[in-house]
């Protein structure tokens, strides 16, 4: 059996999970129209916010520790189940925390975007609802025109649409 | 060490290097293209991933470092651990659904996709390979110092084994069979450090629980023979007969001698002997001993244990807060941390991995700080040795005798080498990676042959290095390392993704400022020589100033780019388009499942 043909893959690019086929509100994304330009803006300044609602309570929480620490000696005297403060805090007691507020960033951007998915969709259906309408008010203003066609060349017909 | 100690834990460090290169065998036969070298194929999960992800970031550094460095320097050093967790979460808010979405495999991917410029792409590649070897260099140095104090094997021995392994496995099977073996390592490792970690509880409780935190300076359980290591100035806190052997105080002595209370200086190489009950002269690199008098509230507490009060390094507030700044901003760009990320699906799936990881690593490091606290009790003569490192592979030992002695020490010796192989792997499959792509020159240029002989260059520049180094805390060197990552990588992502006026010359410019500071701190450090200003806090932790400086750099760079190309005419609209930020922007942004057009206008 022969060995098939060594393929050089310098940098295959997987690229972006496959898109289906566009919506004209997605086009409007990618071309960088200003109706683009809103959404997408809207969109990273909400996933913005959320990386800041959750590192700024963190970062506060735990950069005030070493500070609380260094001005408060004292803690290291209290002790819990034998354990001074400060070991069960920084050795146990932030791991949930950290783990928490994971968790919670997770849930706030896929909720986020689940969102804005909705939103992009229903722009995406509402146009194309319009576009029908369209479609349809423009057919029957043509069966308008062959009726009144008709109604010119042969006035005694009753009228039919 | 015994000789059944040391023949069970030769054992053990040969079966964990026989089950990852026979596991990596097997991910070979799945490895069919050489896209499989770089990332793993679909075939990945995400709870094997994130399996997969702890198991290669724990390190020496992680293993034995941070229980060394919590022995020497007290509940300051908890920071540390803290620091590889919480990075993690800055990656998951900032960095990890975006740069998946992006379909970039490496940093310089990225550079070039966000920015399309080849030059920023060609120093991203530079700074992974520096970042590797400098986080290599402990790892290969741990090596050779577990195998050289659980089996007496000369200090090279270790260090060549690992890189034997580390090679063989990376040139056979690439990423694929390495990602299993990261997986299964993860597990390996929490319980090689678990598992101790319990029996040697049980053991202190039934030796009456003797508190390690308050109480005396160091007093020696058991006789105990210390060689050591280098020329050391010590602090002796108690008056004491000792047998030495060698320099003492620049005379040569040899036998009994009494040490009287005060200040004294060891030479290279001295031998010291001392007697069950004996107190423990204390490096005065680890601890400045205060006198207890003066002492103020808080100190109950034996100084050691205490935050605050790092011993003998300087500016521990500052050096806390800096440390805290590396770790977690430096995460995101380490090479092996982003490169196991695209193993994902997609976007979504990055988010979820990353929290499981969280979790995992959280679970981990609730061991280490045991065994530091443990040493200060059973392994007091590390601090006068300034083998800190070594507390987690010789507690067993002291702590226990026989058969339980010698199964535990195999366990966390097996456990130790996991940690330096499966790190080393992972940062020597993503070194390669780099090297074989945009550095190589030639035919060689990304594909199997360039990869495997990339690899070797990978493995043996930090090896060698390793040899030839002073010897650093393995954990101090890791922490160069996130702060280098955390001045050069951590602007352009924070930047570049969340940012459209980053322009390439702007990146251009914060690498520069940013590698070059924090390059210099390193050599500084590494190097053993502080220059004439400055504290030795501050080039030891330089991300403090080294960070907000780069992207300050970054900022105003590409700020004075944009506004001399509206200069020269440009309109902004068009300006904006140069940097290829918003097709790009967009498909690194809008979340899965949306109807958006593939990217038409990315350069390929």
């Amino acid at each position: 059996m022969s060995r098939p043909a060594r393929v050089r893959v310098t940098s295959p690019r997987m690229g972006s999970a496959h898109r289906p086929d566009p919506s004209p509100l997605g086009r409007d994304l990618t071309e960088g129209t200003r109706l683009g330009e809103v959404y997408m803006r809207s969109l990273v300044r909400a996933q913005l916010r959320h990386a800041v609602a959750v590192l700024l309570p963190a970062g506060l929480v735990l950069g005030s520790l070493p500070v609380l620490f260094a001005t408060r000696p004292e803690l290291n005297d209290v002790r819990l189940l034998t354990v001074p403060l400060p070991w069960l805090l920084l050795g146990v007691g932030v791991y949930p925390l950290i783990l928490l507020a994971a968790w919670w960033h997770r849930r706030l951007a896929e909720s986020t975007e689940e969102a804005f998915t909705e939103l992009l969709e229903q722009t995406a259906r509402a146009a194309a609802t319009d576009a029908d309408r369209a479609a349809t008010d423009a057919d029957r203003a043509t069966a308008d025109r062959a009726a009144a066609d008709r109604a010119v060349a042969d006035p005694g017909a009753p009228e039919r649409r | 060490m015994n000789d059944g100690t040391a023949w069970s834990a030769a054992v053990a460090v040969a079966a964990v290097a026989v089950v990852t290169l026979a596991v990596g065998a097997w991910g070979l036969r799945l490895s069919r293209t050489t896209s499989d070298f770089y990332v793993a194929g679909r075939a990945v999960s995400a709870r094997w991933n994130a399996s997969a992800i702890g198991g290669e970031y724990l390190s020496a550094a992680s293993f034995l470092g941070v229980a060394g460095l919590i022995l020497g320097f007290g509940a300051d050093m908890l920071w540390y651990p803290i620091g590889y967790t919480a990075g993690y979460l800055v990656l998951l808010t900032l960095v990890a659904a975006p740069l998946r979405r992006s379909g970039a495999y490496t940093l310089p991917d990225f550079a070039q996709l966000r920015l399309g410029s080849i030059r920023v792409r060609r120093v991203c590649a530079g700074l992974v390979v520096v970042i590797g070897w400098l986080y290599l260099l402990p790892q290969f140095q741990g090596a050779g110092l577990t195998l050289h104090t659980v089996t007496g094997a000369p200090g090279w021995v270790g260090t060549v084994v690992v890189a034997g392994v580390v090679l063989l496995n990376v040139v056979a099977g690439g990423m694929r069979s390495v990602t299993v073996v990261q997986a299964l390592q993860y597990w390996l490792k929490l319980t090689a450090i678990a598992v101790p970690a319990v029996v040697l509880l049980m053991a202190w409780h039934g030796d009456g629980a003797p508190d390690p935190v308050t109480g005396d300076r160091p007093v020696a359980r058991q006789a105990i023979t210390v060689t050591v290591p280098t020329d050391t100035p010590v602090h002796v806190w108690r008056t004491a007969v000792v047998g030495v052997d060698g320099v003492l105080d620049s005379r040569p002595v040899s036998g009994q001698v009494r040490l009287t209370e005060g200040d004294h200086r060891f030479g290279a190489g001295t031998v010291v002997r001392l007697a069950s009950g004996a107190p423990v002269p204390v490096s005065r690199d680890i601890e400045v001993v205060r006198d207890v008098d003066d002492a103020g509230p808080g100190t109950e507490v034996a100084g050691w244990a205490a935050t605050g009060q790092a011993g003998a390094r300087d500016h521990p507030l500052y050096r806390t807060y800096s440390l805290l700044l590396a770790l977690l901003f430096g995460t995101m760009g380490l090479p092996h941390v982003l490169v196991r990320f695209y193993t994902n699906p997609d976007g979504h799936a990055a988010r979820r991995t990353t929290v499981v990881v969280i979790g995992l690593l959280g679970l981990f490091y609730l061991f280490p700080p045991i065994y530091g606290a443990l040493g200060r009790l059973y392994a007091p003569d590390l601090l006068l040795s300034g083998q800190l490192d070594t507390v987690v592979l010789l507690l067993p030992g002291r702590m226990l005798d026989g058969a339980a002695a010698d199964a535990v020490t195999a366990l966390i010796t097996a456990g130790a080498f996991a940690a330096f192989l499966s790190t080393a792997s992972g940062l020597t499959v993503a070194v390669s990676g780099v090297l074989s792509q945009d550095l190589l020159r030639g035919r060689m240029r990304g594909n199997v042959a360039g990869f495997r002989r990339a690899a070797v260059i990978a493995v043996a520049v930090p090896a060698v290095l390793s040899l030839l180094a002073q010897r650093v805390l393995l954990a101090d060197t890791v922490g160069l390392a996130f702060a280098l990552a955390a001045s050069t990588f951590c602007p352009l992502l924070v930047l570049g993704i969340w940012w459209r006026r980053l322009t390439s010359r702007g990146a251009l410019a914060g690498l520069a400022v940013g590698g070059t500071l924090s390059c210099l701190a390193v050599a500084v450090t590494l190097g053993g020589r502080t220059p004439g200003f400055g504290p030795p806090a501050v080039w030891a932790q330089p991300a403090a100033w080294t960070v907000p400086l780069a992207f300050l750099a970054m900022i105003v760079a590409s700020l004075v780019d944009a506004a001399r190309a509206r200069r020269r005419g440009m309109t902004r609209a068009a300006a904006r388009r140069l940097s290829v930020a918003g097709p790009v922007m967009v498909m690194i942004h809008t979340p899965e499942g949306l109807d958006v057009p593939p990217d038409s206008g990315r350069r390929r």
